[in-house]
Parts: structure tokens; sequence; C-alpha cells
């Protein structure tokens, strides 16, 4: 076996906690939804770990919608697995949640603690590409503006590609490292499966189960962070004293409550945090955090009740999907998916894949989307600037 | 009664001790001395080792005692050494006897509440020790002599002249025995006892009224600076202010140093770790050691006070599923030689999981923030071939076992 070529899972808090899958024992892979064969790859693997991929266009068959562009890169809508392995790592030492230390299991983990702990890293001289050029990305914000004024919508999270064609990536687990290392985002993650490689450094969560306790922590709002402790400090008093990040941020929890009134015990749904500032080593964010007690256990339910997350489509959800699509130049994919995992006793943990490089070794193509949140007082320009703040460091990491 | 009973007498009666233990060597001294504290009527018992050194010898001296005993009805009491004393002796055999002498005599003093041990040295036992000590290029503390007391060892003869023991002896009509090894000089002490005082007394009849002299002087400096010393100590306990200590003399601040259990041969380096830079440590004992700041060395007790830590090593059956760095699995049959433990030393290397070749252990040390002091604390765990195991902080890849092994050995480790 080697290690380079079996699917790995890392899902990375940046805490010094890794949970790390690799190979599997039975995987289900669908571009449909369909909720019984979901909820019975489930049940087969109820005591294992259950690592999940979620594309944005299942949108599609849970709300009924179409996407005009193809997904360039090709993910499943929908990726099941049960690994052959699942290691906790951690300061500490590392814990078999699945499998044993055997010396093929021990060689990987040998490896990729290599990997994380070797600094240094490869170079790679990749430049991104916008898929959308400047005066059509202005351009469209004033066609959203005339639907948010219009009353279709009064949010909509726009996103647009900036991709690389003949990329070469001789050592995924390198460059995921290396961007890590630049990030240290609490939902970062790995994935190499099959064809596909995903390095996501996403600070978002999309949903936490504990138990009958769901949390979700949509993320709206955004300052790159200061030169010096004074501008620093600055620049999160102004991200949290500005009233059009707040509305973006309050308009989306206002959202995610309603989604999550779909599956909560009535009265539970419950804003435990508005509009915090969380500091990052590329960002600062604002984050809200909702929760409720879930009154079902089933993940499809879920799934059905809050995907995608609000606060990468804009609101009312179902009118912004359409209109995303109207207006958006490329298929989100994997982009502004979710990749997460369940455990033995039924919680889960998702992210929102953000801040994230996509890539099909099949035809090379490397693909990273980034968007923000259209409301009624947004500058275009302002949200131009935005997107480009919060890539920076995925594009200097791999351009040098 | 004569100037040397009265004199025992007045010293005895000072001490106000319930019980007097009298070590006696069937030498003219010891014998004299358990003489006239018996005619004096204090309540005593008689102390004697026996150390077969000089065969049928040593025996006739305890025979010799034992009737001696009887004949005053005093009790005796006896401690019979192991006759290889002479070939397990590493070092000077008499200070192993010494060693085991007064060892016996702590025992059996401890018997008897505020009871007192009376060693019969003399004069001339006084004169001699500062020559042992001239020899030995000890300082003060050493060429000051003997104390007539000193913690439980009481030395009533010492202020007093050899031929005041001899003729108190003659006028008893008390016997007592030779030690043939005293005729000979085959020991230092007796050399200066019977050539070199015999050879200055010849051009210097003084020469003893001039060592003592001498020894009185260097006790009365001693003392003061004791005192001094006591008024320090009042005033700082735990932080002692440099200038203070930079000003002392080199035996003031032996005095100071000796308070903390060092020793004299480390005077230098202490001087030296004074004007070290700040934060510099000077180690003392296994609770405490000394951090140099900025205007003074601070007393500092060790965080954990290091204990001998006991390795369990035992065949385990299967592998746990959690793996921390205080348990190892490692595989039986990669081991060579024997698993032990030792403490860090400069160069040590291990194979971590996920490094390739291996990595100084002080780098791990020094990325877990490991203090000097307590890096030396730490086991580090060994096969014959290499390192195994930094406790805590670090498992070599190379031994670990797996779940294809038939044989696992888990090492744990306590204390």
């Amino acid at each position: 076996m080697k290690c380079e070529d079996v699917p790995i899972c890392i899902l990375n808090s940046n805490n010094g906690e890794r949970l790390i899958g690799f190979e599997y024992e039975s995987i289900y892979q669908s571009s449909n939804f369909d909720r019984n064969e979901i909820e019975l790859f489930l049940s087969n693997n109820s005591e294992n770990y259950v690592f999940i991929a979620l594309s944005f266009d299942l949108k599609n068959p849970l709300l009924g919608l179409t996407s005009r562009h193809v997904d360039q890169q090709n993910f499943p809508l929908i990726s099941l697995w049960a690994p052959k392995n699942v290691v906790r790592l951690t300061s500490e030492g590392h814990e078999f949640l699945r499998g044993d230390r055997s010396t093929e299991s021990i060689a990987c983990l040998d490896w990729l603690v290599e990997m994380e702990t070797n600094e240094n890293y490869h170079t790679h001289a990749i430049e991104l590409k916008a898929s959308t050029s400047k005066e059509n990305y202005l351009a469209n914000i004033s066609k959203i503006k005339a639907y948010l004024q219009r009353g279709d919508i009064y949010e909509m999270n726009y996103c647009q590609e900036f991709f690389a064609e003949n990329v070469e990536i001789s050592n995924p687990l390198d460059l995921y490292f290396k961007l890590n290392q630049f990030t240290k985002a609490p939902f970062s993650a790995y994935l190499q499966l099959n064809n596909h490689l995903l390095f996501c450094t996403s600070p978002e969560r999309f949903i936490q189960k504990k138990g009958n306790h769901l949390l979700s922590q949509p993320i709206k709002g955004t300052a790159r962070r200061g030169k010096n402790e004074k501008e620093d400090k600055e620049l999160v008093d102004s991200l949290r004293n500005d009233p059009k990040e707040k509305s973006e941020n309050i308009m989306i929890v206002d959202l995610v409550r309603n989604d999550l009134s779909k599956i909560a015990t009535k009265g539970s749904v419950h804003v435990d945090e508005l509009c915090a500032i969380y500091s990052f080593p590329a960002i600062h964010q604002m984050i809200s955090t909702i929760s409720c007690e879930l009154k079902t256990s089933k993940f499809t339910d879920i799934l059905e009740a809050l995907f995608p997350m609000g606060s990468m489509t804009g609101a009312p959800k179902k009118r912004a999907l359409e209109l995303i699509d109207e207006f958006e130049d490329f298929n989100r994919g994997f982009y502004s998916g979710s990749i997460g995992y369940i455990d033995p006793t039924g919680d889960f943990d998702f992210n929102v894949i953000i801040r994230s490089l996509i890539y099909n070794k099949e035809n090379k193509r490397l693909s990273c989307g980034v968007g923000s949140a259209i409301t009624i007082s947004s500058d275009a320009e302002k949200e131009y600037a935005e997107c480009l703040v919060k890539i920076e460091k995925l594009r200097n990491v791999i351009s040098s | 009664m004569s100037s040397l009973v009265s004199g025992i007498d007045k010293i005895l009666n000072g001490i106000n001790a319930t019980h007097y233990f009298v070590a006696i060597s069937s030498g003219k001294d010891s014998v004299a001395l358990a003489h006239i504290v018996y005619s004096l009527g204090y309540p005593m018992t008689l102390l004697h080792v026996n150390y077969h050194l000089r065969g049928d010898e040593s025996d006739q001296d305890q025979r010799w005692i034992e009737h001696f005993a009887r004949s005053i009805h005093i009790p005796l009491k006896v401690f019979d050494v192991d006759k290889n004393i002479r070939n397990l002796s590493h070092g000077n055999l008499l200070q192993i006897a010494r060693d085991i002498r007064y060892s016996f005599f702590d025992k059996e003093q401890a018997k008897i509440k505020n009871s007192i041990i009376l060693v019969g040295h003399q004069q001339a036992d006084q004169i001699e020790n500062f020559w042992m000590h001239l020899f030995r290029n000890s300082g003060r503390s050493g060429l000051k002599g003997m104390a007539i007391k000193k913690g439980n060892i009481v030395r009533p003869m010492l202020n007093f002249h050899p031929e005041l023991i001899t003729s108190y002896l003659k006028e008893q009509n008390i016997q007592w025995r030779e030690d043939s090894s005293n005729a000979k000089s085959i020991y230092l002490r007796n050399f200066i006892r019977n050539e070199l005082m015999p050879f200055l007394s010849k051009s210097h009849p003084n020469i003893e009224n001039s060592i003592l002299h001498i020894q009185e002087k260097f006790k009365q400096a001693e003392a003061a600076d004791l005192a001094e010393l006591d008024a320090f100590n009042q005033n700082y306990t735990t932080k002692f202010p440099l200038d203070k200590l930079n000003s002392f003399s080199d035996e003031k601040l032996l005095l100071f140093m000796k308070q903390f259990g060092f020793k004299g041969s480390q005077l230098e380096s202490f001087r030296i770790f004074l004007n070290a830079h700040t934060g510099a440590q000077f180690e003392m004992n296994t609770t405490h050691y000394f951090r140099k700041e900025r205007n003074h060395i601070a007393l500092v007790k060790l965080n954990t006070s290091p204990k001998f830590p006991i390795l369990t090593i035992e065949e385990a059956s299967y592998l746990p599923k959690k793996f921390d760095k205080k348990t190892l699995f490692v595989d039986k049959n990669k081991i060579k030689g024997n698993i032990s433990f030792r403490y860090w030393v400069q160069g040590d290397r291990i194979s971590p999981i996920g490094v390739k070749g291996s990595k100084l252990i002080s780098d791990i040390f020094s990325d877990a923030k490991i203090s000097n002091t307590d890096k030396n604390n730490i086991p580090i765990i060994v096969d014959d071939d290499h390192i195994l195991w930094c406790y805590g902080l670090c498992i070599d890849r190379r031994k670990i076992a797996t779940n294809e092994n038939k044989e696992i050995i888990k090492i744990t480790i306590q204390g």
C-alpha cells in the first residue's frame, strides 16, 4: 500500500487535534439525493465513523432547482465513506478510533506527520485567473441590486471563480500543510479521494450535533488583519460597529433560525451569540451561533432542512439560489459544499467549504471560488476587494 | 581530687545528662575516662567496638574490657564488626572504623533520652588533629581543632595533657592495654605522635602551646563569623543580597554555604556563580537550588522533587487503541539487550514518528519549554541499541509495537 494513493481525509481544527480517516471499508457516492440509500449506508456503518462530502449542487434535488453550468471538477453530489482507519492525533499522542496500529497504518501516520512537520515546503508557481472579469462582476452586482430593490431577495451570496489550468500538484499533502501553515483555520480540511483533491482552509462551521443539540455558526462580515496591533484593533472595532456587516450577519441569522425551526423542538431555537468577532491569522470574521434541540435524528432530515447553508446562499434561500445560478459564471461544485463526519454515537460536525482549492487530477484544473454577501447597501468595488482579501493568502501560497 | 577529676566533674555537671555512654578501647585515655566517670558516680554504660583488625589482640582487648566492666559493676555493650572490614575498605581504614564506631554509638545513645556519648580525646589528640588538617590543606574550620562538645559527643579530657591521665591511672593503680598499632608509624596519626612532635619539641619545646593557641584563635574567629551569619540569617531567608555575600571572607562564605550542605571544595565555583549572568543556577540538593538574580541570589525550591522513577516492564497481550507519551509499547523481538532508563546527556538523539532521521532531545526539550532543572529529571528509556523513549515527550518510531507483533512489551513509569 502506498499512503500517497489511498483515500485520505484530514479534518483539522488547528487546536492541536486532527481527525484522520484513511482508506475505506465502504463508500457511497451519488449524483442524486436518495434518502433511503443514504440512511441505509449510515445504519450499515453506524458503528464506524462516516465521513461525508457534500457538493453545492445537492441544492438541486433538495430544493427542486437546476444549474446552468456543469461542475468542471466533477465532484459527486454526495459522498459517504467509512474509513478503514480513523485516528485522532493530538499533541499527547494518537488514538485509533477505528482500525489498529499496524505496520501499514503507522507508516501512513508517520508519512503524514512528516509532511506536517517538515516545513521545507515545495514551491508552486500557480497563478489563479478570474473567470469573471471585474467589469462583469461590477455589472452583475448592479443587476443583483435591481432584484434586491424589487424585493425578490434581501441578501445574496454572489461568488466568482478563480482558476488555473494544466496544474501539476506533485505532493498534495505538502501543499495542504503549507496552506494550513499560513491560515490555521479551525475548519481546515484535506481530502484526497479518487481523482479529487480538496485543500480547505475554512474558518466556518456549517453544523455540529452533540446529542440532541444542534448548532450552526454562519459567518458574515470580514476584515483584513492589521499591519500592527493598533491598526488590527481599529479594524476589529470598525468591523464590530459596521451596520452593513451586522445587517448581513443578522439576515443570515434569521434565515438559519427559520431553517432550524423545521427540525427543532418547539421553542428551542436560540441565538447563543450574535455578531461576535473572531480573529484568524489571515482575517477577522463576524460569527453568530444559533442552536436548537432536534426533534429528528435523521441525517437526511437535517440536511434537507439546512442545506445549502444560508451564509452561502442569501435570503430567501430558494430565490437567492435561482439568482445565484443566473448570475454566477461557474458551477460551485464542491465549493460552498461541506465536509465533515458522523461518529458512532450519531454526533457530527460539518464545515463550509470556502477559502478552498479544489482540484481534479483528470482535467488538471484548479479552482478557487470566492464570494460575498450582496445587500442593498453593498458597494460593488468594496465587495470585489473583499473577495480578493479572502483568497489573498491562498493565492500567495500557491504562487510561491 | 586531682585537677583532671575535678575538671571532668565540672564538665559533666554542666552537661547535666541523664546517662553517660563512655566509649572504651582499652587504651589508657578511654580507660581513665571510664574510671573517672565511674568514680564520680554518674549513671553510665561502656561501649566497645571490636574491629577484629589485630587478630587475637583484638579479642584480648575485648576480654580485658569485659573484665574491667565487671570489676566496677558497669554495663558494657560490645559491637562486633565483620572481620572483612579491611577488604571492603574503599577508602581510609581509620575513616571506615570511625564511621562504624559512631553509628554504633549513635544508635545506643538514641535509646536513652537526654543521654550523651563521652570519648577520650585529650590534648595530644587535639594537636594531632591540627597536623592532620594542615596536611589535608584544610581551612580555618578544620585547623580550629575539635570542640569539647559537638552534637551528642562530649570530649571531657580534650584540654588535659596526657601526662595528667597517665599519672591518674598510676595513682589509682589501674591497668590499661597498649595498642600494638600505636607503636608503629603506619598511620599518619602515629607518625605525628611518635616522630613529628618529639622532633619539633626538641628545638621548640613550646610547640604544643603554639598550636593550641592558634586553634583557639581560629575558634574565636569562627564563632565571631557564626554570630554575624546568625544576624544575616535573621534578615535574609530566601533572597540573599549579592553585595553582602561578595563582601564575605572565604571562611564566612564557606560557613554560609555549609548551611546548605555545600562542601569547602565548592567555594571557588560558588564565587564564580555569584558573579555569573542573571538566571544562572547553582545546584544544591534534590529539593533546592540557588538562582542568580540581578541583586541577590534566590533560594528556589525545585518544582517537582525528583523521585527515582520505577520502570514497569511487562508483556502485553494486545495493543490498545489509544497511544500517549506516557506508556510505551515496543516489539519484543526488536529489543536488544536490556531496557533501562537514564537521564539526558548532551548529544542524545531520538527518531520520532513523522521525522525523517533523528532529532536532538535537547531540541525536543526546548520545543516543549522544559526548564534546565527539569530536563535532568526526565527519564530516557533505552535498550542496548538506542533511545526508545523520552518519557512524556517523544516516542522513537523504530521499535514500537504494531498489531502484527506477537510479543509486545508494555513499559510504564511511576514516580
